[in-house]
């Protein structure tokens, strides 16, 4: 087990590194420059755009450049060339937001993709299972963010409700419960929207897995011996299919925070899914970089999660 | 076990369900209390609040009501007092002579010629230093000084020469500037020397001497790889100087008095290099700025820049707050909590969420009527109509396509203006097909301009009449545009000996009127045009091909000059002065005249412009300018977009004080638009109490 750690360890350290020099090439050789005043404005003097250079190293050789943003990212000196306020702040300042949207989300898709999934893997073959079906298919066909406008027009002009932003503006809150329900309501709708594709996902892999489980020869095995149905069916059968899920899961945290950017500005719900679309288009070269080394180190966190989870569900995995 | 997994299976999807009714509930009970508050949604979030390190859009509409410049625009756009009371131009001319007694000399000449001559203007004193004499006129500018230079013995006079010098950037020996001064050591020359460093390869020199420094290069090109990209001579130097009376009874948002260090401290900020303010072109040729006492300012410029005058209506930040602080700091501390001296004052930001002001009860005009001002960050467009429906903020500006919907609704009411960017198809002049007038007039022809409008702005557009748009205090209203005339047209390139062919493309001395057209996909509308330009073309027998980029390779090749035609756009400031988009010396690569346009007259009335301080004379040159090249055709100007804002009939009103007292009446559009004086916004149901 340890050893299966350090390993890991070990691994995760060199990607992340691969990781980062990959994304700081692509980044900086990228055509389009990182000016924030625009590229075709008279008014920009070659002085002013030689200081900018200087300023953030753009002059010295690409190699070098790596170095350097590296050592300030490492030394927490690292900054945005925006607005020149410290990378990481800006980031920690919307991860938390981002985090908790993401996560809100990723639960409520589990456990309704997991019951949509169960449900139709039950009653395979009748009209239970073609309705499961139907509603995950709908679900994978409408994009979110047609169903966010509607929502959004639904609520905020039809029934008055607000919903932009991290909390209703411009109210005095009874207490401070109340404040926090509201918060709690203006996340919980977005995290539902954002869960609906993965919940669907979700649920026909489960329903693929159960259903192969439920052929192998130990069900059988079980009817004989007389178990009931639901017995078998949760205590035997849902573990031993609960491996797609896992997977799932890993593969759920990096397109849960790539697909926010549209979420989030449509919700005007502030995280970092938005700050990297910023960025991407101003190019601002230390934000990217941060950015993809902290979603990196994410997705590779998440992945080693899911393979110990692998090793709590199935015993015949052993990790080393 | 599997009891557990079951109830955790529904547990969870039934505690969100649960979580989710109740939080409803709890925000539908919610009742949003009723303020005299403006709200204005904005589509990003400002970058800083730092007015002179700000460069985009949603940062200067909160800066414009934090902060206060010496001058300001009125409804007219013209240019009155905020900061400063008062303001008065003069200009000193200084003439150099060979040695003292030709100073004497013309000093002499001149006390005589002073009385014949009223209309120079020269102020009483007249002071010869050594080798200089040095007068003081009223009027700044080159005229005066140019004939009274005419009346001064012409041997004793220096020619004062203004040369930029440009490195060979092969020739990695920096110590050559060194070498060439040593080597050329006249007296004189070291006396009236000012040498500006303008980047690590570039020069700027001012001199009185009659040593041509452009022969002395040539013949020693080996030695000096230096060329000379710039020349300017006069008979002497002359320097604008604008002094500014301060008011008294301005007070920073934390209590400390207004005074001129302030605004020293801002003009030495925004040249600081730490700083790196998109401000700076504005200020390079200030040279020297005095304060005699606190509420007197006196700005010496280099040589005579009419729109440098503009450029004192940017905001003053104080000195007290940051002027021990190393700029790098600015950006968490200052920059995040502004202290300006506007009527409002900052009070909170969210990030990403909203920005919030209140009301500065000690404004110099006085306290304005709304308690404060919240700027909503909404990114999506649709929100943000949807919270303007709402009441959520009191104005939208609305997208083409929506607003024939508002017109019709008639809670709404609507202003729409001209606003200040026009879209063009630029040729490009150096590529042989373009060379001829003639095709471009029949090219401007050969549209339809105002069905254009019609198809992509839905109406909500103006033909462009050429470089200024009609909000400009500069604009030509005179100017007809090129009507959609495809018989003249094809008189014209027939005329040209552009004939058509048998596959209905014309052609001459068998080479096809057959061009690309570049577009970016990061617009979008540029697209669109080159379809309906493509359309209209063909059927006057010219062959279009587009061409569609992504926006940063669509600029590269801008710059690179590396196209045929382009359709782009350009938004304009509030000043006349185009000398980068036009003079015929401002296409190198990354100059911003990549069609190569050359027209002598032009550059000539370019520098004019620049040359002039009396705006009815700048009014007639830029009108001459803008028919000039309208008639040239350097681009196809197509189209002014109309800029159309969305509020709610009724609600707010204006009343804003005068020397006459106040003026209160309902919003209508002006020359400075329609959210002139927006800070004196009052909401209807707060009426303001004078």
């Amino acid at each position: 087990m340890l050893s299966f750690i350090l390993h890991r360890l070990f691994l995760t350290f060199f990607l992340l590194f691969v990781i980062s020099l990959i994304s700081f090439f692509i980044v900086t050789l990228t055509p389009g420059s990182p000016y924030p005043w625009g590229e075709m404005n008279p008014k920009i003097s070659p002085e002013l755009k030689e200081a900018f250079r200087k300023k953030f190293h753009l002059d010295r050789p690409l190699p070098v450049q790596y170095y350097l943003m590296l050592h300030d990212l490492f030394t927490g000196k690292l900054r945005s060339m925006k607005d020149e306020l410290p990378v990481l702040r800006k980031i920690l300042d919307r991860l938390p937001a981002s985090l908790r949207l993401n996560i809100t989300a990723m639960l409520f898709s589990l456990s309704c993709g997991t019951l949509l999934g169960i449900y139709g893997a039950r009653h395979a073959g009748h009209w239970h299972d073609l309705l499961s079906s139907f509603l995950a298919f709908l679900l994978i066909a409408l994009p979110g963010f047609w169903i966010s406008y509607l929502v959004v027009i639904g609520l905020v002009k039809h029934v008055g409700i607000p919903i932009l932003g991290t909390q209703s503006y411009g109210i005095d809150f009874p207490n401070e419960f109340s404040r926090w329900l509201d918060q709690t309501w203006h996340l919980i709708l977005p995290a539902l929207i954002l869960s609906l594709g993965a919940l669907a996902i979700q649920s026909r892999y489960l329903r693929a897995s159960i259903i192969e489980t439920l052929r192998e020869h130990y069900i059988l095995t079980a009817h004989a011996k007389g178990l009931s149905s639901s017995a078998i069916f949760y205590k035997h059968a849902l573990r031993n299919s609960l491996r797609p899920l896992i997977t799932g899961i890993g593969m759920l945290l990096p397109s849960l925070i790539s697909g926010t950017v549209i979420i989030e500005s449509i919700f005007a719900y502030p995280g970092m899914g938005q700050l990297g679309y910023q960025a991407v288009l101003e190019r601002d070269y230390p934000m990217l970089v941060a950015l993809n080394f902290i979603v990196a180190a994410l997705v590779l966190i998440g992945n080693f999660i899911s393979d110990l989870l692998y090793a709590v569900v199935d015993p015949r995995v052993r990790l080393e | 076990m599997m009891n557990y997994v079951r109830s955790l299976l529904y547990g969870i999807p039934l505690f969100l369900v649960l979580l989710f009714v109740v939080s409803l509930l709890n925000t539908a009970s919610l009742t949003v209390k009723k303020e005299n508050e403006m709200s204005l949604g904005i589509n990003a979030e400002p970058v800083t609040l730092n007015p002179i390190q700000q460069s985009d859009a949603s940062s200067a509409l909160v800066t414009g009501f934090l902060f206060n410049g010496l001058l300001k625009e009125n409804e007219n756009l013209e240019l009155v007092g905020s900061l400063a009371s008062e303001w008065s131009l003069n200009q000193i001319t200084t003439f150099y002579f060979l040695n003292s007694l030709g100073a004497e000399r013309a000093k002499v000449i001149l006390e005589k010629e002073k009385i014949a001559h009223p209309e120079w203007g020269i102020d009483t004193s007249l002071t010869k230093h050594a080798t200089q004499l040095k007068l003081t006129l009223h009027e700044p500018g080159y005229r005066h000084s140019e004939s009274i230079s005419q009346s001064l013995p012409k041997e004793s006079l220096l020619p004062v020469q203004t040369v930029r010098l440009q490195r060979d950037p092969k020739n990695s020996n920096p110590s050559i500037f060194e070498l060439l001064l040593t080597t050329i050591s006249e007296p004189y020359f070291k006396e009236h020397l000012q040498r500006t460093r303008r980047s690590d390869d570039c020069e700027e020199w001012v001199f009185a001497s009659s040593f041509s420094l452009q022969n002395f290069l040539e013949k020693n090109a080996s030695h000096f790889p230096l060329k000379i990209t710039h020349q300017e001579t006069h008979l002497f130097t002359a320097e604008p100087v604008i002094n500014f009376t301060l008011r008294h009874d301005v007070c920073w948002h934390d209590g400390v008095p207004f005074t001129s260090a302030d605004v020293a401290f801002t003009c030495h900020a925004i040249m600081d290099d730490r700083v790196a303010s998109p401000l700076r072109s504005y200020f390079e040729l200030v040279s020297k700025i005095e304060t005699p006492d606190p509420w007197h300012l006196t700005v010496h410029y280099r040589h005579p820049f009419s729109p440098a005058l503009n450029s004192w209506t940017i905001p003053i930040i104080p000195a007290h707050l940051l002027e021990n602080k190393d700029p790098s700091l600015w950006g968490s501390s200052f920059n995040r909590h502004p202290v300006g001296t506007g009527p409002f004052c900052f009070e909170a930001w969210k990030s990403n969420e909203y920005v919030r002001l209140k009301k500065n009860n000690h404004y110099f005009l006085g306290a304005p009527w709304l308690e404060s001002i919240a700027f909503r960050i909404l990114p999506d467009p649709l929100t943000l109509r949807l919270a303007f429906e709402t009441h959520q903020i009191d104005f939208w500006d609305a997208a083409p396509w929506a607003i024939k919907g508002c017109s019709e609704d008639r809670r709404f009411e609507i202003f729409a203006t001209p606003g200040n960017s026009y879209t063009y198809v630029g040729w490009n002049s150096r590529r042989p097909l373009f060379a001829d007038i003639r095709v471009r007039q029949a090219l401007a022809h050969a549209v339809n301009i105002p069905e254009m409008i019609q198809y992509l702005l839905y109406g909500n557009g103006v033909p462009s009449t050429g470089i200024f748009t009609p909000r400009m205090w500069c604009y030509n209203d005179s100017i007809k545009p090129f009507s959609y005339n495809p018989k003249k047209a094809a008189a014209l390139l027939d005329q040209a000996g552009w004939k058509i062919g048998h596959d209905g493309i014309r052609s001459r001395a068998g080479k096809r009127l057959s061009f690309t057209l570049l577009t970016s996909n990061g617009s979008s509308i540029g697209p669109d045009i080159a379809l309906l330009l493509q359309d209209k073309f063909r059927k006057n027998g010219i062959e279009m091909k587009i061409e569609t980029y992504e926006w940063t390779v669509y600029l590269k090749k801008l710059q690179e000059h590396d196209f045929d035609a382009v359709v782009a756009a350009w938004t304009l400031p509030d000043d006349c002065d185009q000398y980068d988009l036009w003079n015929s010396n401002q296409y190198f690569a990354g100059g911003y005249n990549y069609t190569g346009y050359n027209n002598p007259h032009v550059d000539q009335l370019l520098q004019e412009i620049r040359n002039e301080y009396r705006r009815p004379e700048v009014i007639c040159l830029a009108k001459e300018l803008q028919q000039t090249i309208y008639q040239d055709q350097p681009y196809l100007f197509l189209f002014v977009p109309k800029h159309t804002s969305v509020l709610w009939k009724g609600s707010y009103r204006l009343c804003y004080p005068t020397d006459h007292g106040f003026v209160d009446r309902p919003l209508e559009p002006c020359k400075a638009g329609w959210n002139y004086n927006m800070e004196w916004f009052y909401r209807k149901d707060y009426p303001p109490i004078k």
